[in-house]
Parts: C-alpha cells; structure tokens; sequence
C-alpha cells in the first residue's frame, strides 16, 4: 500500500473513536461497542447511523471473495479507496459521516465532502491521505513517546495479521456495505431506518462465515447519536408532560420514576465519557521518563538484575514455542 | 549483529509486570519519585500513580517502547539518560546499561565515603 505521509496505528476503541469525531468538528454523535446485533440491543442505541464491523485477518486470505461490480447508480455514494493501511478506521468512520444527512458535520468535513464530490473512489481515498485535518485529528491520537511513533507496527510485519474496517449503513432506502478494499459500493438489497441493523447483522454473519475456520478477532462499533444529547431529549418530554397535569395527578409517580432511571442512565454515560477522557491522555502520554525511573529504581533496590534474567529467559522460550 | 539481539525478544513487559510494580508503589518513596512524570492534571496521590501505573495504556507504552528499542535506533534517546549509545541497541542492552550505570554510582558513591567528604557538587 502507498503511503502518503505519516499515519499513526490508532486502536480500536469507541472513546478514540468519538474523539476523533468531535475533534473533526462534527456534533452530535458518538461511537459505541456493540456486543449483540439482536433488535434488542439495537433498539436500546437507536438512533443508529452507521456500524463498523472491524476485524483481523492472516494476509493471503482474499478479502473480498466475490467481487462486486461498480454499478452505475452509485454516484451519490461517498465511496473511498483505502490507500493507506493504518488509516482504515479513519476511512469506514469517515464513509458513515459523509453518507448521513442528517449527521451536522461542521464546516470543515462539510467542505471535505463538497469538495471531494465528484472525484472517483481512489481519488477520494488519495483525499483522505491528503486532508491535513483528517490526518492531523488522527495523529493527535500518536503515543508523545519520541522515536516511538516513527516505527513501523510491529504486528503488521509481511506474515502478519492485518486490520480491516467495513462500514454499514442504509443510503436513500437500500443497505449498504463500503469497504476500502473493494472496488465500490455494493448494495445489499432495500432496507427501512428501523430495521437495517438486522440486515446488516446477516451480512455480517455471511462475512464472517467466509472466512471459515481462520482465526478470526472482530468487533463491532455503532456511530450513534450523542447518548447525554438522547437522553436529555427524554427528559425535557417529560417534564413537559408532568407541566400539564395537575399536581395531584396519579401519573405523576410513573414519570418520576422514568425520570430517575434516565437520570441514572445519564449519569453512567457521564461517567464512561470521564473514563474515555482519561484513558485517551494515558494512550497520549509519554511513559519513557517514567519507564525509566522505575527501572533505575528496580537497580537502585539491586532487583533489576534477578528480573533481567528471568526476561531473557522467557523471550527465549517465547522464541523456540514460535518455531 | 543488531537484528540478533532484537530477536532474542527481551519484553520490558516481563521485566516491569504488574507484580513488580504493585510491590513498587507500595514504597512512599518510589511514588514521590513518579509523581512528576503522571500526565498533567493528574493528582499526586498514591490511588492516581497505581491506577496510571496499572493501566492497560502503560503496558501499551511499554510495547511500544520494547519494540522500539529492538529497531536498534535509539541510542540519541537512550544518552539523554546518561547511558551509552549502545545502550540503544536492544531491550537487554536497555536494561543492562542501566544495571550498570547505577552499579558504577554505588560503587563511586561508597569509595568517596570511604575517602573521607569530598567536594559535593
């Protein structure tokens, strides 16, 4: 694959996820796990825009098995070609956003996506690569470590697995599956806003079955609306509601109760967003100073040596279980 | 040869695992001595430091840093610490040199005793 500049590995994590979102300047969405596909989970993140099945697959396995015919109808559809590797994630983000009109974007990406429009789908993918925010909001996400960043993944080496990232979504009526290493956009049949998760959760499963006994990591993420923005709405109906009964009204204990149970659900969300925040400043600090200290510490207390040896020891044996 | 020594696989994973490092934090002197590399807007408490210590975010660094070390390319890193350049060639010349370097200050640190007060400057 072409590199086109210096792209840092992100990992796959919903608070990265978002972040980088917000961080484009869009509003009003987030990034969230998904452990099950079955309707009634989705039904508790609706409204869902977009989901990303991401998974990790042995190079030599041909990612796409049945190859999909560009149709002509697909010129609404922001499709990209991947061009770089590690900013795939990136991309199956940026192919849910760019899809969704109703998804308030911000100035720049809204520019992006005008600007981009007409061009073909490796020149979309060529756009990314190029778009100094894009690759900026990404990198922002790079370890401060010096030197570190500059390595190649140790993991993506020639007999490695390799990541991949294909997104989901309904565009004008039909569901969609965009996958950076296709050719373009291939159209899974018609489908309706309520009830596409469960046409893609089949794709998927088809997806998944193609690769056969591999050994396969996947995980599944879902660009939502903003939860706390969702959940706010809720309670502003309801207090609207309880304005107009009267104070005796014997509804009012079932919507007090509502009203404390999203309460709570807001207040787990706050607390998940408070996490999200400080683990994203950990995967950005620079730990080599205090590496360092704890080593020179380990000495100073004469334990380094003893644990020198018994690391050496089981690269080796690490080393003779890999041949 | 470098690749050699990178692939004799030495993970500071293995030498810095939470074990060693639970016992390391229970010393009020140890924690004093991080306190200024936490991340800012971090509390200096000993809670704070184990929970950053702990975190799956600082196994990552380490990982990071292990396998940048056996690119053999950072001896202008490692001599900000006062280690040799060669210092930079691998994780075990890594952690060998700072074996080293604090064996020498304790030996020099012990003969000025011995040789009544120095100047100490």
């Amino acid at each position: 694959m072409a590199e086109a500049g210096n792209w840092c590995l992100i990992e796959s994590d919903p608070g990265v996820f978002t972040e980088l979102i917000s961080g484009m300047g869009v509003h009003g969405v987030q990034m969230e796990e998904v452990w099950s596909l079955d309707s009634e989970s989705m039904e508790r993140l609706k409204p869902v825009y977009g989901l990303i099945f991401l998974f990790k697959w042995q190079q030599g396995h041909s990612a796409t098995a049945e190859p999909t015919q560009p149709d002509g109808g697909n010129d609404h559809i922001f499709f990209a070609q991947q061009v770089i590797h590690n900013a795939c994630a990136t991309q199956a983000i940026l192919s849910i956003l760019l899809n969704r009109p109703d998804i308030d974007l911000g100035p720049e990406l809204s520019n992006f996506k005008e600007f981009t429009a007409d061009f073909s789908p490796d020149m979309k993918g060529l756009a990314i690569s190029n778009s100094d925010l894009i690759r900026s909001v990404h990198n922002s996400f790079a370890r401060s470590d010096p030197f570190v960043n500059e390595m190649h993944d140790p993991n993506a080496g020639k007999d490695e697995d390799v990541y991949h990232f294909i997104a989901y979504l309904p565009i004008h009526g039909a569901l969609y599956e965009l996958d950076g290493l296709s050719q373009g956009p291939v159209n899974l049949g018609p489908c309706d806003e309520d009830h596409w998760t469960d046409q893609a959760n089949e794709a998927i499963q088809q997806r998944m079955a193609r690769y056969g006994d591999t050994e396969l990591h996947f995980s599944l993420m879902a660009l939502t609306r903003d939860r706390l923005d969702t959940y706010q709405e809720q309670l502003d109906e309801i207090d609207a509601l309880m304005l107009s009964l009267p104070d005796d009204a014997p509804e009012r204990r079932q919507f007090n109760s509502n009203r404390m149970e999203i309460e709570h659900h807001m207040q787990l969300e706050q607390e998940k967003r408070s996490r999200w925040h400080r683990e994203n400043t950990l995967r950005k600090h620079n730990f080599i100073p205090m590496i360092y200290q704890l080593l020179h510490t380990l000495a100073e207390k004469k334990q380094l040596d003893p644990l020198i040896t018994e690391a050496v020891d089981k690269g080796k044996k690490r080393n003779a279980a890999k041949q | 040869q470098q690749q050699q020594q990178g692939r004799s696989s030495v993970q500071l994973n293995d030498v810095l695992n939470t074990q060693v490092l639970s016992a390391l934090l229970d010393d009020p002197a140890v924690c004093s001595s991080l306190y200024p590399h936490l991340p800012d807007q971090t509390e200096h408490t000993p809670a704070q430091l184990r929970q950053v210590v702990l975190s799956p975010q600082f196994q990552q660094a380490l990982h990071g840093f292990t396998s940048a070390l056996q690119s053999g390319q950072l001896g202008p890193l490692i001599q900000q610490f006062g280690l040799d350049a060669s210092s930079g060639l691998s994780p075990e010349a890594f952690l060998r040199g700072i074996e080293h370097k604090v064996r020498e200050n304790q030996q020099n640190a012990s003969s000025n005793k011995d040789e009544d007060h120095m100047d100490e400057s």
